[in-house]
């Protein structure tokens, strides 16, 4: 039986005789370096696809070397080293390699053992001394295995920032036959980059804006002599969208990876790039391009500009025609504006107060403050006397909060008076409710009461200032409005003076019959 | 119109003093036996309603009327305005009554009248209640218009017969009128002079409407409280014809003063003025021709309404609305005297005071210069000489004729 190379490492043993080896925190002896030795550059390629996977590539490609060595007895191999010293790290190293059918040592300098396993939980050490492997030159590399010790020389380094870039697309079937079918249409719900070759830059580009796909875009001029082609950015752009551009020649539909890289859709990197950013050096976008079998550098950041500016716009100015205009404006059914309950708590605007107790408002002028006083108003309505606050009185209190008469009125709109707890209905603009009533600048609209259906119209001419007038109230004959407008006429100023009439009741004829001088 | 108190205070009284909405009842006019009712139903005037009507309309006036309780002055003087504005009713004529039983009514109530002048400042504010809503009295009067006539029911309804005769195209409308600017019959004419009389407050206030010559001791006694010195001047400034009421006023004051305009120590310009222009403003014409009654002007201090005239320019120049009170001059003297009065302010400050222009700030001072270099091209050399050297003296020693 022929002698083992190595020996199994035991429990609680610190001295070894390969030098490099150490015991890490668990007790289980391994180098400072991993090795793992790739018979084929496929199974190379599959590994790093598979590490990157499951964990950053970056951090790998920082301690990590590509060689190229010939074995001893003929044949070549690719040699991955990188930095060891954890028995965790070997040990998911040596899971993924053993995926490709590839091995994993462990060691230092030039001689790599086998790392542990299910039997030696500790790790091997070498049978006999370093020296009896064998001579190693300053270029070679001795894996030693329990029976057999490779011996390679290293004749070549590989960049593998280099590598991945350089490495060939996959195929990789659209789910569902059609972007439309996945859920995730491929991963371009939210972004779709689309290179669009220089032909069909114009015609896309209006296409895209009759459909309202939101868009941005930059030109690339991908080789040099040729007219740039446009890289498009899509915001969730629909399915349907998605599916008419990935079959038309000469458009390229990119799923954005990485900040930095995008993959053709369709296709698949070995690599998953989103994880090796290292793999991608600079501030350039890449796009790696599956049919065209290439990858395109963007120098710099792309500076997308809006889609608006990159559609060529065609101005009409003729009139639209009949037709045109019947569809511009298509009838709709019309509501009406009406008050409706509504439990908003405003600042009363002003107060409607009853012609009975019109001769009240006199007696409470007496309460209100000079100031507030000053800039009351009030218009003499057939429902009884409006008192108007302050308009845009800067938070102060109004005269209308603080009569305890009448009925409160809120602002509904500028200048349109409502009775408090009511509000228009339907919610429309402000601005539009004054427009739909047909006010001027300095006209007013009131809703006396919820019953009502149209607002009274109040110009500024019939509004008269409290302070002036107040104390002398009209009587509701008098300051009559005709119809909806109110009109103050002379008349009804005149009365609302506040002067007693004169009746002259029916005098008889014996009026006098009874009628004595003193005494 | 019921006999009682009550009825009188419901359809009068309240009516007159409370003004909204309220109708005042002319029925019947009243005697002394009705007053001789009421006084023995005396307490009906110490009912809250009255009461709480007066302190209302006296505070049109002042924030804090003075005034005194209700005594039967006060009643008799409601009694005389009731039937003065009797007399104006329209159907007067359809009474069986001898001219001496009309003659009879007028004397009464011409006694009603004269028994109410006020003894003090707070009668002359009680009087001013009543005679106020008199003055702010409204009357609306149905016109129907035919083809042949127009016909004007006075404070009554039209006959409901006119709409009977389909055949009679007529047109209805209504006519709102103040009364005291309206036509009066004879007997109400007679009888207002003595009710301004009555109640020299308001004949001061509406001096270019008044008739008769009210005293004015009282008064100028009203004027010393600032508060009703300032409701006068105030409501004077209120008025279109400002520049007339201080003409009427001032003259009033001169023929207090013995200084009247034509006497013989009246202002220079007066009798040719009266000579260029024989018809004199409007306003003041109605002192002439009246009965005279003997005037309280022994105890009467003029310089509050001195004060308060030149306050009344002082007001329309804060106003910047003296110009438009220059669009139509009038050449009547007392018109000229009385912007004359801002250049006496040096001479009468000793005893008016000063009225502080120089608080308002250097803008109203300018204005004020302005302004009385201004008047100053109104009042002739001669009439500005008088006003120093026979006016001024005559406020300051208390000089009457």
């Amino acid at each position: 039986m022929a002698q083992s190379l190595l020996e199994p490492v035991a429990a609680g043993q610190t001295r070894f005789r390969l030098h490099g080896l150490f015991v890490d925190a668990r007790g289980v002896a391994v180098g400072r370096e991993i090795l793992v030795i790739f018979e084929t550059i496929d199974r190379l390629v599959g590994f790093l696809g598979a590490y990157s996977e499951e964990m950053s590539l970056d951090e790998l490609f920082l301690s990590m070397t590509l060689e190229t060595g010939r074995r001893e007895g003929g044949g070549r191999a690719f040699l991955l080293r990188c930095q060891g010293g954890d028995s965790y790290a070997i040990e998911r190293i040596r899971r993924l390699a053993s995926v490709v059918q590839s091995t994993t040592y462990t060691g230092a300098g030039s001689i790599f053992v086998l790392p542990r396993d299910r039997k030696t939980p500790f790790g091997f050490d070498l049978t006999n001394p370093a020296e009896t492997v064998g001579s190693v030159g300053p270029d070679d590399v001795v894996a030693v295995s329990e029976t057999y010790a490779t011996q390679l020389q290293v004749i070549d380094r590989l960049d593998p920032i280099e590598l991945v870039q350089r490495l060939s697309m996959r195929q990789h079937p659209i789910p569902g036959g059609k972007i439309g079918n996945d859920p995730e249409l491929c991963g371009l719900r939210e972004m779709a980059l689309v290179l669009v070759s220089p032909g069909l830059a114009s015609r896309l580009t209006g296409w895209l804006w009759r459909r309202q796909v939101q868009m941005a875009g930059i030109r690339l001029s991908l080789r040099e002599g040729e007219a740039g082609s446009l890289l498009l950015r899509l915001r969730d752009p629909p399915g349907r969208i998605l599916e008419i551009l990935d079959g038309i020649p000469g458009v390229e539909l990119f799923v954005p990876v990485s900040p930095r890289a995008a993959v053709e859709v369709g296709w698949r990197h070995p690599i998953h790039l989103a994880s090796a950013n290292a793999c991608l050096p600079g501030d350039e976008m890449y796009l790696f391009r599956g049919r065209a079998d290439r990858v395109e550098r963007i120098p710099g950041s792309p500076k997308f500009v809006d889609g608006s500016y990159l559609v060529e716009h065609e101005l009409s100015t003729r009139p639209p025609d009949d037709e045109e205009a019947r569809l511009l404006s298509p009838e709709i059914s019309t509501v009406s504006l009406s008050l409706r309950a509504t439990t908003l708590a405003r600042e009363p605007s002003g107060v409607l107060i009853d012609w009975e107790h019109a001769s009240l408002v006199g007696g409470l002028l007496y309460l209100l403050p000079p100031s507030v006083l000053s800039n009351c108003e009030f218009v003499a309505l057939t429902e009884g006397i409006l008192v108007l606050s302050e308009r845009g009185a800067g938070g102060r209190i109004g005269a209308s909060a603080m009569i305890p008469l009448g009925r409160r009125m809120v602002e509904a709109a500028p200048g349109v008076l409502v009775p408090d707890g009511y509000e228009l209905w339907p919610r429309v603009r402000p601005q539009l409710v004054r427009e739909l009533l047909g006010l001027e600048t300095e006209e007013m609209a009131v809703y006396p009461s919820e019953q009502v259906e149209c607002a009274i119209r109040i110009g500024a001419s019939m509004r008269v200032p409290l302070d002036a007038h107040a104390v002398r109230v009209s009587s509701p004959a008098d300051a009559r409005f005709a119809s909806q407008s109110a009109e103050f006429t002379a008349a009804a100023a005149h009365q609302i003076e506040d002067a007693p009439t004169i009746s002259n009741e029916r005098v008889g004829r014996f009026a006098l019959w009874r009628y004595r001088g003193e005494g | 119109m019921g006999a009682s108190l009550n009825g009188f205070l419901d359809d009068f009284v309240l009516p007159l003093l409370g003004g909204s909405r309220s109708t005042v009842r002319l029925k019947s006019p009243l005697s002394y036996a009705d007053l001789a009712n009421f006084q023995d139903d005396a307490g009906s005037l110490t009912r809250d309603d009255v009461q709480y009507a007066r302190v209302r309309c006296g505070r049109r006036r002042v924030e804090r009327p003075l005034l005194p309780d209700i005594d039967t002055f006060e009643l008799v003087f409601w009694m005389g305005l009731h039937n003065l504005l009797f007399f104006d009713h329209p159907q007067l004529g359809q009474v069986w009554a001898s001219d001496a039983k009309w003659r009879l009514v007028e004397a009464t109530t011409a006694s009603f009248l004269d028994r109410a002048q006020p003894e003090s400042p707070a009668q002359v504010v009680a009087r001013d209640l009543a005679m106020e809503g008199v003055m702010r009295l409204v009357r609306v009067d149905q016109i129907v218009e035919t083809r042949e006539a127009e016909v004007r029911y006075f404070g009554q309804p039209a006959p409901r017969r006119i709409g009977l005769f389909d055949s009679v195209a007529y047109l209805q409308r209504e006519d709102t009128v103040n009364w005291i600017d309206f036509r009066h019959s004879s007997p109400t004419g007679r009888l207002l002079h003595r009710a301004f009389r009555a109640s020299p407050l308001t004949a001061l206030i509406h001096a270019d409407r008044a008739r008769g010559r009210a005293s004015l001791r009282n008064v100028a006694s009203l004027l010393a409280e600032p508060a009703y010195a300032r409701a006068v001047v105030y409501a004077w400034a209120g008025s279109e014809d400002w520049d007339l009421i201080g003409a009427a006023v001032l003259e009033r004051l001169l023929e207090d003063l013995g200084l009247g305009i034509g006497s013989e120590h009246g202002p220079p310009s007066s009798v040719a003025a009266s000579a260029e222009e024989p018809e004199a403003p409007p306003s003041v014409t109605v002192a002439a021709g009246v009965d005279q009654l003997a005037l309280d002007s022994e105890d009467t201090d003029p310089a509050p309404l001195v004060a308060a005239l030149i306050h009344l320019h002082l007001l329309k120049v804060l106003e910047m609305k003296t110009r438009a009170g220059f669009g139509a001059p009038s050449s009547s003297p007392a018109w000229k005297l009385f912007f004359g009065l801002p250049l006496l302010l040096e001479t009468l400050a000793p005893i008016l005071g000063d009225p502080g222009i120089q608080v308002l700030g250097a803008a109203m001072e300018a204005r004020w210069t302005e302004y009385r270099s201004f008047v100053r091209g109104i009042i002739s050399r001669d009439e500005l000489r008088w006003l120093r050297d026979t006016f001024a003296p005559a406020l300051t020693q208390g000089n009457r004729s």
